[in-house]
């Protein structure tokens, strides 16, 4: 015997969104066949906010090579990882942040402070990779950022060990 | 915390859907509900405590913007209900009545029929999301479930929850 709440469920798990919703390009599905004028007015102002939304953040700035490196703390989860991304990523004044793991940290670092011949011997004296906690999310800065506030948004993401930002000198 | 818009489209747009098309009783007007909630959401710098949060969240606003939708002056003709719930794919007749007798409650009773018995929302909850006092919510719950038992008999036991 079913209960109120199984059947209530039966119903109305026949309900169904339409197939078009979606978020692509802010496409706005237009199912009737007319609208008013005033509709029409709605929907074109809406569409105009919807891509100013999306080219604002695709509009070329003035993005310097200055970057901003944000340390993880240490055993830290994939999920956690892609949160974190994703809080980086809606600051103001970022661009192009890219994950860069331990290994590659310490392949840079190899790459940038041990090429001359004298260094060679350097990174392997090294049995174990020296910046195995160095995992860090890198990316560029905008010239005009508020780099004070920046570090202080980025410190107080949950999971972030350092912040570490390189102003240009102009 | 935030999740990422595409996903909670997949997992929650037929549970906005229903929401909404309660409100609307019109599948283009719900659509379209459920497309802007989404879309607010998207473009909200909101922060959330959990998932659970969200949802009620995408709920509320789904609600807002239906009876939104319902009061607007340009609203265009609703679709015809009838005709759009013979499209939809019912298990058994008593579903697709259950359904049609829902539909022709009054809109408070309604939603807080379906928030309840769909959703699964205690009736706290549903004050909360409906910014009204538990009591009321009690009072629309018992009179939407009389009146339910009196069209539906057999096919709506009496309630003791």
């Amino acid at each position: 015997m079913m209960t109120n709440k199984e059947r209530y469920k039966q119903a109305f798990s026949t309900l169904h969104a339409s197939r078009q919703i979606s978020l692509e390009g802010c496409k706005m599905q237009k199912k009737e066949k007319s609208f008013s004028l005033n509709r029409f007015a709605v929907v074109m102002g809406a569409l105009l906010i919807c891509c100013s939304v999306f080219y604002w953040s695709q509009s070329v700035y003035a993005y310097t090579d200055a970057t901003a490196k944000v340390f993880l703390e240490k055993d830290i989860d994939q999920t956690k990882m892609d949160a974190i991304q994703a809080e980086i990523e809606k600051l103001d004044g970022v661009k192009d942040v890219k994950y860069i793991s331990a290994e590659q940290a310490w392949e840079d670092f190899q790459n940038k402070y041990f090429s001359g011949e004298d260094a060679k011997g350097l990174a392997e004296s090294f049995t174990e990779n020296p910046l195995e906690d160095s995992q860090n999310f890198a990316m560029k800065v905008l010239k005009d950022a508020d780099l004070e506030k920046l570090q202080k948004e980025m410190e107080q993401i949950d999971g972030v060990r350092l912040v570490s930002l390189d102003k240009v000198e102009e | 915390m935030r999740l990422q818009t595409e996903e909670l489209m997949e997992k929650y747009k037929d549970n906005l859907f229903a929401v909404a098309f309660n409100i609307c009783k019109s599948q283009a007007d719900a659509d379209d509900v459920v497309q802007d909630t989404f879309l607010q959401y998207h473009t909200t710098d909101k922060q959330f405590e959990s998932e659970q949060h969200i949802k009620a969240w995408l709920i509320r606003v789904t609600i807002n913007k239906s009876k939104n939708k319902m009061t607007a002056f340009w609203r265009r003709h609703s679709d015809n209900l009838d005709d759009y719930i013979e499209t939809l794919a019912f298990e058994t007749p008593e579903s697709e009545n259950l359904l049609e007798q829902v539909m022709s409650l009054k809109e408070k009773y309604r939603i807080v029929i379906h928030l309840f018995y769909y959703e699964d929302y205690s009736v706290r909850e549903i004050s909360e999301i409906l910014n009204v006092s538990e009591s009321n919510v009690k009072v629309r719950l018992t009179r939407g479930r009389t009146m339910l038992k009196r069209l539906l008999k057999e096919e709506w036991n009496d309630d003791d929850e």
